[in-house]
């Protein structure tokens, strides 16, 4: 190690640490002394294990701008950190910062973790940003995450896009304004995106073979 | 001499289920069953008319009714009310209004009162108290009976459900009203006074707004009964966002300052509202705060926010696009409308007309977030 790399580790460290403190410094002004302390170390926290400690300082804003106590808002720091870091671990290996937001959403909405695994195995290499929005959306309008969860990942499974998936997110909040009943609507509309998908990959008939 | 008493009480019981709008004009037509202590029940006809214009800092309410029932329970009475904002002291209003009845007009016996009043309010967001005063002058048979009274209270709202909670003293020298209201073998002679606790419990379900009001009454020196309580209830069913049925029914106790009998009462009736996008203000859940996304060709999505309410409200925006700050909405040809640039991803959104509750767009998913509150999910591809 030159004398020249050896002066620039300290460096890159101060860089580090005044690049937390500019995002800390993005909390809200009124926030008192004993709330900017808990969030600062609720972020450094998240920042050490590579969450996206961002959303963190959006959260303590969010909650001051609704006037909430302090206290709430550290528990609500805190509790999506915790949403975040199980977010990071059941869509390993590799999440982006947007999926991770992502999942965290669908977990606070009543997703079990379990089922961001299933979705990863089932989009290995894809985003699953949108297709964690969509089921966060679906279980927010009152489908059981397992439900919703299934009806997503056979779509994905079956090659659906983005697009497809948003488009049938918005039919079913439509057909649930209308007076659909959710899951009446989440299977109506999921047969119609089937039908425009490729058949099931033929592999499947081998695992289950049918006696001549 | 107990009909002339019997008035007004059933407007005002019919409007008492009813949000009331910033700007609007409606219309209620029906039929009550009306009892006064000591009396014969009557079925008396009703009709009524309110007009309410919402400016920047001032609010006009006229309003105006009649009960018909050929008899001595007949009555016609106004309303003129104004709300004053002040510029300089954003939380404060100052209310004060006049209101003049005749009641008895088919009968030998007829008489009036007029009474007019002030209040001072202090609103942080959904939740406020007030301090007034009220003076009133009462007519019958060329005999002139004075009341006055002074009230505070306070009041809030959670969600979908408001209340408020009022103390009332009022001081009368009314003795027709208590003859005409109680036991009538106790005459009463000279001043009385009568202490008012009353607690006003408004919800809306869908389609249904509904209110509880209970009093409870102390009173003191001729009154002849010393304790009283009362219960009222009314509920209106929105068969449209401009038609609606009401029903309301109970007991009001006897109001020397408006002069109103103290009657049990069931009364229907129909309200038509006539502007149409008022009932935006009420509940834009059920009226028409929507969100529409265009993708955005940089990526993202243009977020276009409209929300139906009148010109003249203040309507205002927040979300995760604005870091949960509010941002005022344009006026647009005719709705309230703000166009945000977003993110893919998922995205809140809430909307709230006159500093009241925030509430997602109706075409959008409702989530409640960790702080109690409620916004609009929307997922940007």
């Amino acid at each position: 190690m030159t004398l020249r790399r050896l002066f620039l580790i300290p460096l890159a460290s101060v860089a580090a640490v005044t690049a937390a403190q500019a995002q800390v410094a993005r909390l809200d002004a009124s926030a008192d002394a004993g709330l900017r302390r808990a969030v600062e170390r609720e972020f450094m926290a998240a920042r050490a294990i590579g969450l996206p400690a961002s959303l963190l300082i959006a959260k303590a804003n969010e909650g001051i701008a609704k006037r909430a106590t302090p206290k709430r808002i550290t528990d609500a720091v805190a509790a999506l950190g915790k949403r975040l870091q199980v977010a990071r671990d059941q869509l390993a290996p590799n999440p982006s910062e947007d999926e991770i937001a992502a999942g965290a959403d669908a977990l606070y909405v009543g997703v079990p973790a379990p089922i961001l695994k299933k979705m990863r195995a089932a989009w290995p290499t894809r985003s699953l940003a949108l297709p964690l929005g969509v089921l966060t959306e679906l279980v927010a309008k009152g489908l059981s995450p397992e439900r919703a969860a299934q009806t997503v990942t056979d779509l994905m499974t079956r090659g659906a896009t983005n697009v497809q998936l948003y488009a049938l997110a918005q039919s079913v909040q439509g057909d649930v304004a209308a007076g659909w009943a959710p899951e009446a609507a989440l299977d109506l509309r999921a047969r119609g995106v089937m039908s425009l998908l490729p058949p099931a990959p033929a592999a499947s008939a081998f695992t289950n073979p049918r006696r001549p | 001499m107990r009909g002339p008493v019997a008035a007004c009480l059933l407007i005002a019981a019919m409007r008492s289920a009813a949000a009331q709008a910033p700007d609007e004009f409606r219309v209620e037509a029906g039929v009550a069953e009306v009892r006064q202590a000591g009396n014969r029940s009557r079925t008396a006809g009703l009709a009524g008319l309110t007009w309410r214009r919402t400016q920047e800092r001032l609010t006009t309410t006229a309003s105006g009714s009649v009960t018909a029932a050929n008899d001595s329970i007949d009555t016609a009475q106004g309303l003129l009310a104004l709300r004053y904002r002040f510029n300089r002291f954003p939380h404060w209003h100052v209310e004060s209004g006049v209101a003049g009845a005749l009641f008895g007009l088919t009968s030998l016996t007829g008489g009036g009162n007029v009474a007019g009043f002030t209040r001072v309010q202090h609103s942080y967001g959904p939740r406020g108290v007030w301090a007034g005063g009220a003076s009133g002058l009462t007519n019958r048979k060329a005999n002139s009976m004075q009341s006055s009274a002074f009230d505070v209270g306070a009041w809030g709202e959670f969600k979908r459900t408001s209340g408020s909670l009022a103390a009332v003293v009022t001081r009368s020298y009314d003795a027709d009203l208590l003859a005409a209201s109680s036991l009538p073998s106790r005459r009463p002679v000279g001043v009385y006074m009568v202490r008012d606790a009353t607690l006003t419990l408004q919800q809306t379900f869908a389609a249904l707004d509904f209110a509880a009001i209970g009093t409870v009454r102390g009173g003191e020196g001729v009154t002849a009964r010393v304790n009283d309580r009362a219960l009222m209830l009314a509920a209106a069913f929105y068969l449209s966002p401009v038609v609606a049925l009401t029903v309301s029914g109970g007991r009001q106790l006897a109001d020397p300052l408006r002069a109103l009998p103290d009657a049990r009462f069931l009364a229907a009736s129909v309200r038509v509202l006539f502007l149409r996008r008022d009932p935006a203000v009420l509940n834009i859940d059920r009226y028409g705060a929507i969100a529409l996304m265009k993708a955005a060709p940089d990526g993202g999505a243009t977020v276009t926010i409209r929300v139906l309410a009148n010109a003249s409200a203040r309507v205002e925006a927040y979300g995760t696009f604005s870091g949960w700050q509010p941002v005022r909405m344009q006026w647009v040809l005719d709705a309230w409308e703000l166009q945000v640039h977003v993110p893919p991803g998922p995205q809140r959104v809430a909307v709230r007309i006159n500093g009241s509750q925030w509430r997602a767009p109706a075409n959008l998913t409702k989530v409640t977030d960790e702080f109690g509150g409620e916004a609009g999910l929307l997922v940007v591809p």
